[in-house]
């Protein structure tokens, strides 16, 4: 589905929200600057995504770069960085795709009727080439999203 | 007196992040039991030789096997589990979903993610010796 810029104005706006809610409230974190457009972060080695179907449907993607990972799965399960292991993280990313995508879609559509599909994590680069993804800059490391739209039938 | 709880949802590190919410909400606790299913709950739940099985539940929606709603019904059709207080916490928060819950019979509703207050503020309502002094509390 092709998006009216009014569309993707209201994607980034609820996209932008939802990150840094899920970031203050769950992992105490903040970005270490204003968010951007542009293309998946080149060193993004982990990758989340949620698959969601009714009144809307389609799929939000998240990569993770650097040392965000490890960072975001310590401060959310209370440990530290040393002590997360590699399960965990990829765990704490399925998790992070989940939030991100419930906190969107009630912003976008709060009167919906819509259901997420169970969260699937993995490493590698995140998939969708071409795509623009909304990138927030943490301390350590980089969080990216971006949320991709399909035709109802 | 300390409250026994059950924590239900799919994923072990949301799991984790509750407990650790509840604990450093100040909630003093004999017991918390997990469940990654409905249908695992209900097992654990029935196999309780404790009256009531646990003082209450918080349950996540979307989950394999047995989700959050199916929970719900077989706990409020259960006259031996009915009266426990069900919270639900989940990231499918559209107001159709959120009334069609507590019309099944959820006590309260918290939306992932959630400012730890806004849990303790559940549980303080709901546990019999509500919420903790507020110097243990957030």
């Amino acid at each position: 589905m092709e998006e009216t810029k009014q569309q993707s104005a209201e994607v980034r706006q609820a996209l932008e929200e939802a990150v840094l809610e899920v970031l203050e409230t769950m992992c105490f974190e903040f970005p270490a600057a204003e968010p951007e457009a542009g293309p998946a972060p080149a060193g993004a080695d982990l990758r989340a995504s949620a698959r969601f179907e009714g009144s809307l449907r389609g799929v939000l993607h998240v990569a993770l770069a650097g040392e965000a990972p490890r960072r975001l799965a310590a401060a959310f399960l209370g440990l530290e960085e040393e002590q997360v292991g590699g399960q965990e993280v990829l765990l704490m990313a399925s998790e992070l795709a989940n939030m991100l995508c419930g906190a969107t879609l009630s912003r976008l559509e709060p009167h919906g009727r819509l259901r997420i599909a169970p969260p699937e994590a993995s490493r590698g680069m995140p998939p969708c080439e071409g795509r623009r993804w909304l990138r927030f800059p943490l301390a350590a490391g980089e969080v990216a999203v971006t949320l991709i739209s399909e035709e109802v039938q | 007196m300390p409250s026994r709880l059950m924590i239900v949802d799919d994923s072990p590190v949301m799991r984790a992040f509750v407990k650790r919410t509840i604990a450093l909400a100040g909630f003093q606790t004999s017991e918390i039991l997990e469940a990654s299913n409905g249908r695992e709950a209900l097992d654990k739940l029935r196999g309780s030789p404790a009256s009531p099985a646990v003082d209450l539940i918080l349950t996540d929606i979307n989950m394999p096997v047995m989700d959050g709603e199916q929970l719900i019904g077989e706990l409020k059709a259960d006259p031996g589990l009915r009266s426990i207080p069900v919270v639900v916490v989940s990231t499918d928060s559209t107001e159709n979903r959120v009334g069609a819950l507590l019309r099944l019979g959820a006590s309260d509703y918290v939306r992932k993610p959630f400012p730890p207050e806004r849990l303790s503020e559940v549980l303080g309502g709901l546990l019999p010796g509500g919420a903790p002094p507020a110097e243990e509390g957030f």
